[in-house]
């Protein structure tokens, strides 16, 4: 019966970040972090499908008329967290993506470019600070790992190297900073409240090759999620989330890239299914309210996500 | 461990189905330049859309224009129009037709370079559009009846069916907007009724005019002048010299120059931001020589048989009248982008 409320627990706090991809090498990496700790012993592995679309052109906060181009970023996202201990769990997450620019402008003719493969990848350590229990419902983690550059950054078409952000990885070593706290409220009302923060600090990649010694480095990257999650009696539980995502620009040769960089306010939507005590699926989407864009940029419309996640502990099992 | 067995399976699934790479664009065959040095820019081709039918307005009728906002002025027959950059800067290719010449104003925003070209003898007069490619950060068009590449500051195809082929320009005067619209108040502007929603009075890349930052790596580095010094070069049997327009008297500049074996006529003004070249022997084989006139625009210069020239080396006034110079193979640029195309290139002092 504990194991069983440990595993509702788990799922029910943590059950609140979902991949985002944007305009930077498609993979939905660091806002893919989803399991806050595991306890000792437990494992969780879990798999999502995410659909990201990209047809809206903003200039600063500004929606331009423009429908000539449109992205999609499809993602499979393969993630494990194993609780090393009470207070000391691995997370790893590795992604594969399919993602599709295309433009129509003359005489309807439609031009696009497709890339697909592995991208990179993310390990973590997390330190559980303040453990969950059932009486102070509280949790607070934090984490620390590295981005792996798995993803090929040097994806040529035709022999023409693609843009960073067509391309499957950032090419780049990069750090992860990651803290997350919680406070439930069961019995009184089954619902808990969350606050999420990711860090990217990204690394320099040599995409142009040896012939040029200038690097390229995608923008510091920082998510903030804070939301809340109730439990029903039935199949169903819910979370509502509100993510803030800003990146800082793209650096080229030391120098800051436009167009690259922003600040975005979504709003996140979920609904989970408790499938067994095991197996756990989760539906969820990213509805964006405000967009500020340095420049002008191609940004999402919606993302949508499905996921399976299934909790196993190893050593009680 | 069963669990285990089934995490590396995916894992090799996933490994095995990297890296499926697809584009539609033609970029195949030979090129004339590296093509390791060819970048995708990131728009796609066409991303950049061209205006393809321009409207036109009264000059005077651009509220979103700034006084020292640079326009593309071009004269042909008796049609007098001007492009300006702030539009360009979103859709880098104009296909016009003036007074019945089919033509491309072409503008690269990153390397600040105007040309204008005929369309006539290139399949069917046709059209050009933004590739979406990029070499030495400068535009490649690509003509829409072959599909053929052309790298606009090398003045030539260099990728397709056409490769080779040269470009055959036309005689263009970049400007500010305001000394434009003083020289040539019934002329003709760009309008921003280009069927496409952009935002023509924000400029889309930052402080890079004005910045020592690239946006892509270039095959050649000379940091003799700041990056984005605006340059007039000359290219002469593949030697080249350039005319920093900020060297040019604040007034009209006109200079006698010879070089590789030729003579030239170079005109500028860093006030009014503007310089040309034109060859200096006339059709007939006279070879002249050129004077400044000053306040008389768009009259620039006098030569020793008291003909008044323009800024577009036509002759306005005097015994020669309706004579005019042949333009020199030379166009405005960054100096960065002359130094990566052009390296070399002497700096005229």
């Amino acid at each position: 019966m504990k194991r069983f409320y440990i595993i509702i627990f788990t799922f029910f706090l943590t059950a609140e970040i979902f991949p985002q991809a944007c305009c930077s090498a498609g993979s939905p990496l660091l806002g893919s972090l989803d399991i806050a700790s595991s306890g000792d012993g437990e494992l969780q592995i879990g798999i999502t499908y995410e659909i990201n679309s990209l047809q809206d052109v903003y200039a600063g906060t500004v929606r331009l008329d423009d429908d000539l181009r449109e992205r999609t970023v499809n993602s499979f996202i393969l993630e494990a967290n194993y609780g090393l201990s009470r207070r000391i769990s691995l997370s790893a997450l590795f992604t594969f993506v399919n993602q599709n620019r295309n433009t129509s402008t003359y005489g309807n003719i439609s031009n696009s470019l497709n890339t697909s493969g592995l991208s990179d990848g993310i390990v973590l350590v997390k330190y559980n600070i303040i453990p969950l229990t059932l009486i102070e419902q509280i949790e607070f983690t934090l984490g620390a790992g590295l981005k792996l550059p798995i993803g090929n950054a040097t994806l040529r078409s035709d022999g023409i190297l693609i843009p960073a952000d067509m391309q499957l990885g950032t090419g780049s070593w990069d750090g992860v900073l990651w803290g997350y706290f919680s406070k439930g409220f069961v019995p009184v009302i089954p619902l808990n409240i969350f606050a999420n923060v990711s860090y990217g600090i990204n690394g320099t990649n040599n995409r142009f090759g040896d012939s040029f010694q200038q690097g390229y480095a995608f923008g510091n990257e920082l998510y903030i999620n804070l939301g809340a999650g109730y439990r029903t009696d039935t199949f169903f539980d819910f979370t509502l989330m509100f993510r803030f995502r800003n990146t800082e620009p793209d650096i080229f040769d030391e120098g800051v890239l436009p167009n690259t960089g922003g600040s975005w306010l979504y709003l996140v939507p979920g609904i989970n299914g408790k499938i067994s005590d095991r197996l756990t699926a989760r539906l969820s989407g990213q509805i964006p309210l405000y967009r500020d864009l340095t420049g002008t940029q191609l940004t999402t419309t919606y993302t949508a996500s499905l996921g399976l996640f299934y909790n196993i502990n190893l050593k009680e099992d | 461990m069963k669990l285990l067995k089934i995490t590396l399976f995916v894992l090799c699934l996933l490994y095995l189905n990297s890296c499926d790479v697809l584009d539609s664009s033609s970029v195949s065959g030979e090129w004339l330049i590296p093509k390791d040095q060819v970048f995708d820019g990131g728009p796609g081709r066409d991303g950049i859309p061209s205006v393809d039918s321009p409207q036109f307005t009264s000059v005077n009728n651009a509220s979103y224009l700034q006084d020292n906002d640079l326009v593309i002025g071009i004269k042909i027959g008796g049609t007098i129009r001007a492009y300006p950059h702030p539009i360009l800067d979103w859709h880098e290719i104009v296909n016009d037709d003036i007074s019945g010449q089919k033509t491309a104003i072409t503008y690269c925003p990153l390397t600040g370079s105007a040309i204008a070209w005929k369309r006539q003898g290139i399949v069917s007069n046709s059209t050009f559009g933004v590739s979406g490619l990029l070499y030495n950060s400068n535009l490649i068009p690509y003509d829409r009846g072959s599909r053929s590449n052309w790298s606009q500051m090398k003045l030539q195809c260099v990728n397709g069916s056409l490769i080779g082929k040269e470009i055959e320009t036309s005689k263009i005067i970049e400007t500010t907007y305001k000394t434009w619209r003083e020289i040539y108040p019934t002329s003709k502007l760009l309008s921003t009724n280009t069927g496409f929603g952009n935002q023509y009075g924000v400029y889309p890349y930052r402080d890079y005019k004005t910045s020592n930052d690239l946006l892509f790596p270039v095959s050649n580095e000379d940091n003799r002048l700041h990056k984005k010094t605006r340059v007039l070069g000359l290219i002469v049997e593949g030697a080249t010299m350039v005319f920093p327009i900020s060297s040019f008297d604040a007034g009209v500049t006109v200079k006698n120059v010879s070089f590789g074996g030729e003579d030239f006529v170079i005109i500028g003004s860093k006030d009014k931001n503007f310089a040309a070249a034109y060859k200096g022997n006339l059709t007939d084989g006279a070879l002249l020589e050129f004077s400044v006139v000053e306040n008389e625009l768009p009259i620039v210069m006098v030569d020793d048989e008291s003909n008044k020239w323009d800024i577009f080396g036509e002759v306005v006034e005097g015994p020669r009248a309706g004579e005019s110079l042949e333009q020199a193979k030379a166009f405005i640029s960054y100096w960065f982008a002359w130094a990566a195309f052009y390296p070399n290139a002497l700096i005229y002092e």
